[in-house]
């Protein structure tokens, strides 16, 4: 017989924009159970686990812990009350180092110890659960991974009862996830309770004692460990079965390569931090050809994409481009002789807040193109550029004149592409592009790749998102450590992927 | 204590604006009245508001401020924050000073005008173009650089009216002679024409649009091939120039000589607090200008019942201080909770 | 061979510059930066005259200065902390308010007050304070969990918020701290430097210096201490290079050095080791 331990009651969020994250939502939480959480990216999973951490404040609902009511006003609360929150992509705070961050957190839960104690404490729960860390180090020089691992030991150092654990995955290798899931059953074991968010099935069905569902904000559903069943849970995911089929994607006739478009030869970058970001990669692009490069974040993904756009300059190495060598050309004069890009931050990189849709489409252009060369800007003719740029990829927006900002993530990124085609490029770079977007938008934005893809494009995809590479990509190179260590051609195997990934 | 964003519209935004600038005003005014005579202080702002000739010498006033806070806009936009107004004015005024009255070199009248304007701008935007280069150059951030440079200049300037420039036993400088004096007219005209060339340099051309890029997505700037250099420059140039020629225009119009100050002047911080004011619009600096230009008149007439000349850098400093946080009010929801430490 | 007594002067000079500079620190440590301390010590020169005069006692001036610092933090933890107002723009709008109050205060009467000459015993424990505060600085930085606190905050507002730090308690107890010191720091000078007189720009843009000692000290508390002490000496130099004849470039010389100090300072923090508190 569970105790429960915690207990969300009618939590409704709603954002001054009018969305409702979560939408009348109640759970709760046994003593010693797995919880896990399962969503699609935009569920509201992460903004309810950040209500129960205090982070949030519901616009209505209470929290009870142990029966009776608490009230968080902010996460040192809930770290007090035993409650610990760890975000998906967990950052240190840098010029600290590792021992002042986990003091720092124990010092708010109220829990201080002295250096020495801290020292001690955490060399034997690295031991035990396999989390080496260097206490030494300054925060800003992690890993990914090693940033998990701190992240991991504090709770245990905290000794809270609940965890909270949002999408610890995605930067793990498969046997750093048996490593995790076999820690998070030994907790539990002694009586702590483990929320386990994820939007993968797999996952979640291989940890969890119990898996909650949601979907758009609510709760649609609540399974135990005896019922688990992939179209079950699938079902509960997605709006109905239907959408899923209706919405594949839909690929053109086999393609011709003509030839590269992107050539990169042995290419070294340096990193932020003085230490090499990029390690010799050589790569290729044909037209007409989707090339997914994989990869953990953090092994030097945003680095290539920042040298190939030109924003970095490489210490060696040569990139070519439409036979035109660009390894020391700005990113205008690689965006005049054909380059498209999409990077993962849409506002403030691809689009310019307060500005308006038409600004938004016309700075990418008036300085590569011919037809908004005078000094003094003719705004009739902007907005009829602007009209067709979005015959392309249309958005759904009141007028032209609203401000960027407040249109919704998927319709930003259909601009953005409809911005970057208007051009009629060549090569398109995109970076995660269709990360925090729908189920539908996502097959939106893989379609318009694919179709320009049949019409000669080249396109370099960088993601995080493994099964979307895999759906669209003609081969899939692997990145580790700022190097190419692989690359497949279909017929995929996850499994080998995934093991590149990690070594 | 939570700090919750909310949707405000336009209209909210301006209504509590001029609200929190009325208030602002209002609050100076009573302190004004605590420390002096109310009735005095009262009729001093009766008399400013309802008489012509407080209101014409508001609008020469106005042109050191409008003209800085117009040059402010625009680099400002470009997130290029220069406080360097202040010394650019001084050093466009001294500079007009010396050439009219000090150098020897005689032209035409309208040509040694004209020639004295430019000088002025050029010595101005040089001053400016100096904070710029610092920045991109060395790193060094423009605010503290430029109030560096502001006293830099105000010393030098001192030092030249106590020596080199003075005339007889007390320290004061030769004047502009009656026939370079500037109309009111000619004031309002260039008011006019400054106003709408900021106005149009942002809506209207290529450099306003990379200003307006740069300024709200760094990154995209250098993506799409806006030069930061270049726009950093541009603004710096531009808003160092027009600060001169207010300095050029203020001492032809209403200064016509220099005294030592003990404290700066204060038309190129006025400027500086107007573009915040008017949220870097041309249009509303243009008028918001004017309204300084009126409490400056204020402030010299308070001057006679006891009221030190710097208050009125603080009746105005009181003014954009609550409209901000007017309008602040508007953005945000603050909730108080008794927190627990 | 040093001379001493020139040590003394140049520290009677320093004192006021090291006062507020140490505020400051704290300030920007916390990831804040006041603008308005040059304001602060002019409105703490004129009520600290005031006290002193109506009270005959030159203590209580020194505390009513550091009371007024205290109140006149307010108005800038109000917009800034509360409302989230542009910390820039309420910095110098604070300065150019305690400007014309502290001169509006002083126009109700300018009575030269008893001062605090050099040497007396006020003046011994001012001075001393100013040179055990930094090794309190430090110990509280670098020693305590509240110090590795602020320095959090300082580098990351965004994460030090997310995890549930104490960004805006922290913040607004570091402004008062720093508006009190500012304060203090003005009354000494109208105090002990001026002789008890108050007069319009009697902080001669010192507070602005004080500003540049943090950054020439790379925000480390005794860094910051040699800095304000050398500005100090500059500042007290200055008549002599004056006389030497090098006319407006003596006066500028400390505005000169704090915009060296900037560059200086901008080519340390390149370097990943020495990271200061992220403050803009």
């Amino acid at each position: 017989m569970r105790t429960k331990i915690l207990e969300a009651v009618n939590i409704t969020v709603i954002y001054p924009n009018g969305v409702r994250a979560n939408d009348n939502i109640s759970i709760s939480v046994n003593e010693g159970e797995i919880l896990g959480l399962l969503g699609e990216n935009g569920a509201g999973k992460t903004t309810l686990v950040k209500v129960i951490s205090g982070i949030i404040k519901p616009t209505k609902g209470e929290i009870l812990l142990y029966g009776k009511e608490v009230e968080f006003n902010s996460y040192r609360d809930a770290l007090k009350s035993g409650i610990y929150y760890l975000s998906q992509n967990p950052q240190l705070i840098e010029g600290l180092t590792v021992l002042e961050d986990i003091g720092l957190t124990l010092t708010l839960a109220g829990k201080s110890m002295s250096r020495g104690s801290i020292e001690q404490y955490v060399a034997s729960i690295a031991s035990k659960y396999n989390l080496k860390v260097d206490l030494k180090a300054l925060s800003d020089n992690l890993s990914v991974g090693e940033r998990q691992r701190i992240e991991l030991i504090k709770p245990i150092l905290l000794d809270s009862k609940i965890i909270i654990l949002d999408e610890p995955t995605t930067h793990m290798s498969p046997l750093e996830i048996e490593s995790l899931y076999s820690m998070l059953r030994d907790l539990a074991g002694k009586g702590k309770s483990i929320i386990f968010i994820t939007h993968k099935i797999r996952e979640a069905t291989s940890v969890s004692d119990r898996i909650i569902v949601m979907r758009k904000g609510k709760i649609s559903g609540i399974i135990e460990r005896d019922k688990f069943d992939r179209e079950v849970l699938l079902n509960l995911m997605f709006e109905s079965n239907n959408t899923i089929n209706k919405l594949g994607l839909r690929y053109a006739k086999p393609r011709e390569y003509k030839s590269n478009i992107l050539e990169v030869r042995e290419l070294w970058v340096k990193g932020d931090y003085g230490d090499l970001a990029l390690r010799g990669i050589n790569l290729s692009v044909g037209t007409s050809e989707i090339v997914g490069v994989a990869g953990i974040a953090g092994n030097g993904q945003r680095e290539l994409f920042e040298t190939l756009v030109g924003l970095r300059k490489p210490i060696r190495g040569s990139i070519i481009f439409n036979n035109v060598d660009v390894t020391s050309s700005s990113p205008r004069d690689r965006i005049k002789l054909g380059l498209a890009i999409v990077p993962e931050d849409r506002l403030g990189w691809a689009l310019v807040p307060g500005l308006n849709i038409v600004s938004n489409i016309i700075f990418a252009l008036t300085n590569v193109d011919s037809t908004l060369k005078s000094y003094i800007i003719d705004w009739g003719m902007a907005w009829r550029i602007a009209k067709e740029a979005l015959e392309i990829v249309p958005i759904q927006a009141d007028s032209l004149n609203t401000s960027v900002e407040s249109l919704s993530g998927g319709n930003m990124q259909r601009l953005i592409l409809a911005r970057e085609l208007s051009r009629k490029p060549r090569l398109i770079i995109a970076m995660n592009p269709t990360s925090g977007l729908d189920y539908v938008t996502s097959i939106n934005v893989k379609q318009v790749l694919i179709d320009y893809a049949s019409r000669g494009v080249g396109i370099l995809l960088i993601s995080e998102d493994l099964d979307e590479l895999i759906e669209v990509s003609d081969r899939v190179l692997v990145m580790n450590r700022g190097a190419i260590v692989g690359e497949f051609m279909r017929p995929y195997s996850l499994e080998n992927i995934a093991k590149l990934m990690i070594s | 204590m939570e700090v919750l964003e909310k949707r405000a519209t336009r209209g909210e935004i301006i209504l509590k604006a001029l609200i929190g600038a009325l208030t602002g005003y209002i609050i100076a005014i009573i302190l004004a009245s605590i420390i002096l005579n109310p009735s005095d202080v009262l009729r001093s702002v009766l008399w400013v508001y309802m008489n012509t000739t407080p209101i014409t010498t508001a609008i020469l006033f106005s042109i050191p401020i409008a003209a800085s806070a117009l040059g402010l806009t625009l680099a400002y936009r470009a997130k290029f924050i220069t406080i360097g107004a202040e010394g650019q004015v001084i050093l466009g005024s001294a500079v007009t000073l010396w050439f009219i009255a000090y150098s020897g070199i005689n032209l035409q009248l309208p040509y040694s005008i004209l020639l004295a304007i430019i000088l002025a701008s050029i010595l101005g935007a040089l001053c400016s173009l100096i904070v710029a280069l610092l920045r991109i150059y060395a790193g060094a951030n423009e605010i503290l650089s430029s109030l560096m440079l502001n006293f830099i200049a105000m010393y030098t300037v001192n030092y030249l009216i106590a020596t080199s420039w003075r005339i007889g036993p007390f320290t004061i400088t030769k004047s502009i002679p009656e026939e370079y004096r500037l109309s009111v007219s000619f004031i309002i005209a260039t008011l006019i024409v400054l106003t709408l060339l900021t106005w149009f340099i942002l809506a209207r051309t290529r450099f306003g649009l990379s200003i307006e890029v740069y300024g709200r997505a760094p990154r995209a700037a250098e993506t799409y091939g806006y030069s930061p250099k270049t726009i950093i420059i541009g603004v710096s140039i531009i808003s160092g120039l027009m600060a001169g020629l207010g300095g050029a225009l203020a001492m032809l119009s209403f200064q016509h000589h220099l005294t030592p100050m003990s404290s700066p002047p204060g038309y190129g911080y006025m400027g500086v607090l107007v573009a915040w004011l008017s949220a870097n619009n041309p249009i509303i600096a243009m008028v918001a200008s004017i309204f300084f230009s009126t409490i400056v008149v204020l402030g010299r007439t308070l001057q006679a019942i006891g009221v030190p000349l710097s208050y009125v850098l603080a009746i105005q400093s009181m003014i954009v201080l609550s409209t901000l946080v007017a309008v602040a009010t508007a953005k945000y929801t603050i909730r108080f909770r008794w927190f627990k430490w | 061979m040093v001379d001493l007594s020139l040590l003394l002067r140049i520290l009677s000079n320093a004192i006021p510059i090291m006062l507020s500079a140490y505020g400051e620190l704290l300030v920007e440590r916390s990831g804040r930066v006041n603008l308005g301390v040059d304001g602060i010590m002019a409105l703490g020169a004129s009520i600290s005259v005031l006290v002193s005069a109506i009270t005959g006692n030159t203590m209580l001036g020194l505390i009513s200065g550091l009371a007024t610092g205290l109140a006149a933090s307010i108005l800038y933890i109000i917009p800034v902390i509360v409302f989230r107002v542009d910390q820039v723009a309420t910095g110098l709008l604070l300065v150019f308010l305690a400007w014309g109050l502290a001169d509006l205060i002083a126009s109700i009467g300018y009575r030269v007050s008893p001062s605090i000459p050099i040497g007396s015993l006020q003046y011994n424990i001012l001075a001393l304070i100013t040179v055990i505060i930094p090794l309190i600085l430090w110990l509280l930085m670098y020693k305590t969990w509240i110090g590795v606190e602020i320095r959090a905050i300082g580098y990351n507002e965004i994460l030090a918020r997310e995890r549930g730090l104490r960004v805006d308690t922290i913040r607004a107890i570091m402004l008062l701290i720093g508006g009190a010191l500012a304060g203090l720091s003005g009354s000494y000078m109208a105090l002990t430097l001026y002789n008890g007189k108050y007069f319009t720009g009697i902080t001669g843009g010192w507070g602005w210096l004080a500003i540049g000692s943090v950054i020439l000290g790379y925000w480390h508390p005794v860094g910051v201490a040699v800095a304000a002490y050398s500005i100090g000496l500059i500042l007290t130099l200055r008549p002599y290079l004056e006389a030497m004849g090098l006319g407006p470039l003596s006066i500028s010389t400390p505005y000169i050095m704090v915009i060296l100090s900037l560059i200086i300072a901008a080519y340390i923090s390149r370097s990943p080791r020495f990271k200061p508190p992220r403050i803009l």
